[in-house]
């Protein structure tokens, strides 16, 4: 699976490695049972630190796409599907559009609700 | 030189044929001695052409052998008939060279005995065989044209990944040999088992033996700025690394285990390789020609990235 970051665009590096892994089960490239790199590899790999990847796997975990376990890394979840992860990610983009346009939180959920009935 | 070695199936028919030769021809008792102990006493006597017929069998098994190993290892999948390969020339006629010499020797020894009993084997007869195994063995490997060099496989070279210059990549990888690992894993409890039960030191070996499986059984590859690096086994060590200023190109292409003489981290002519299943693997080219062959799933990703970081340097 390919990790691309770049510390000079606006987002974390944390969410970008995340967002990263998210693509890489979106497209099959990382499939459920797929182990990720060693939080502590991967960090030596990007130079970027420890803490940096592990607060991006602790987003993935949380939700529901990968398990970490002590001892044994990061794993892609067995319930981790494609199609969810895409949709994971689509939402987050979602939400840096609407924070970079100032729009409150309510103002998306209702734009969403919107869009969901008209459409 | 223009020297084409003769394909290695019929290296063990022309070590066998001086020993028919003297079955066919020679004065010889009648059962003659065909088996010999460690001090060269014979303990096993048979008949002349039951023993012409074993000899034959014998030579003609071990050609389909050869023959089929020969075939396997030469040129890329798909593409046979290319030149034979060096190391597996060498040894297809460098073992019968050994043979030859202990067979003919065995035989020879019973000209002219009334007596097969009386028959014996000078001890030197079998360190004489080794000498001329390995002497063959060389000569061959010497005489074989380097076109045949293992290592050198070729590769599609996909086009480089577009990378911005302040981007950060990490590729990573692993492959692994399911079955490799379940065989090590065996071998450790059989021996552990072995070891407490019967004999200590056949148990400690076969422990050793399922310990080097589990070791070849996996390997990391890694793509970053910094370059590939290779870890093998679950510790990941022993360890390859190759610096992103050592890298001409990247490429990708099919391996067969036969090519580089099996599994593990092999060392052949032209470079590395780390072998742990057949497919895809990806071949990286350094600036000193040398090359390091990786079986690892989507060798396109790795290769297109490796050379994305070449052009950026």
């Amino acid at each position: 699976m390919l990790i691309r970051v770049d510390p000079t665009r606006g987002a974390p590096l944390a969410d970008q490695i995340a967002a990263a892994v998210r693509r890489g089960i979106a497209d099959g490239s990382a499939a459920p049972g797929t182990r990720l790199p060693p939080a502590r590899e991967l960090a030596a790999s990007l130079r970027v630190s420890i803490h940096t990847v592990l607060a991006g796997y602790q987003q993935l975990r949380d939700e529901g796409l990968i398990e970490l376990r002590r001892g044994r890394g990061a794993t892609v979840s067995a319930r981790a599907d494609p199609g969810h992860a895409a949709m994971v990610e689509l939402a987050r983009q979602l939400v840096e559009a609407a924070r970079r346009l100032d729009l409150t939180e309510d103002d998306l959920l209702a734009l969403v609700r919107q869009t969901a009935r008209t459409s | 030189m223009s020297f084409r070695t003769p394909p290695t199936a019929i290296a063990p028919l022309v070590a066998i044929a001086p020993t028919i030769a003297i079955l066919l021809t020679a004065d010889l008792p009648d059962p003659l001695a065909v088996h010999f102990d460690l001090t060269g006493t014979a303990d096993r006597f048979a008949g002349r052409g039951a023993t012409a017929l074993l000899g034959l069998a014998v030579a003609a098994l071990l050609a389909v052998v050869f023959g089929l190993v020969e075939r396997n290892a030469a040129g890329p999948p798909g593409r046979r008939g290319g030149p034979p390969d060096r190391t597996i020339a060498a040894l297809g006629w460098g073992t019968a060279g050994l043979l030859g010499v202990v067979l003919t020797a065995a035989t020879a020894v019973n000209i002219g005995a009334t007596d097969a009993r009386t028959v014996a084997l000078p001890l030197w007869v079998l360190p004489c065989g080794l000498a001329v195994g390995v002497l063959v063995g060389a000569l061959v490997a010497r005489l074989s044209p380097p076109g045949s060099a293992r290592g050198t496989v070729p590769a599609d070279a996909p086009a480089p990944t577009r990378l911005r210059p302040t981007e950060r990549v990490s590729w990573s990888r692993v492959s692994s040999a399911p079955w490799l690992r379940l065989g090590g894993v065996g071998l450790a409890v059989v021996g552990a088992a072995v070891a407490v039960a019967a004999r200590p030191d056949t148990g400690i070996a076969l422990i050793a033996v399922g310990l080097a499986l589990l070791l070849v059984a996996s390997a990391r590859t890694t793509v970053d700025d910094r370059g590939l690096t290779v870890g093998i086994g679950p510790l990941g060590w022993p360890r390859i690394a190759v610096p992103i200023e050592d890298v001409a190109s990247a490429g990708v292409t099919e391996v067969r285990p036969a090519r580089f003489g099996g599994w593990g981290l092999r060392y052949v002519p032209g470079g590395r390789a780390v072998i742990v299943r057949a497919g895809p693997a990806l071949v990286v080219t350094r600036r000193d020609g040398r090359q390091l062959t990786i079986t690892v799933d989507d060798p396109q990703t790795a290769a297109a990235l490796l050379n994305g970081l070449v052009e950026r340097v």
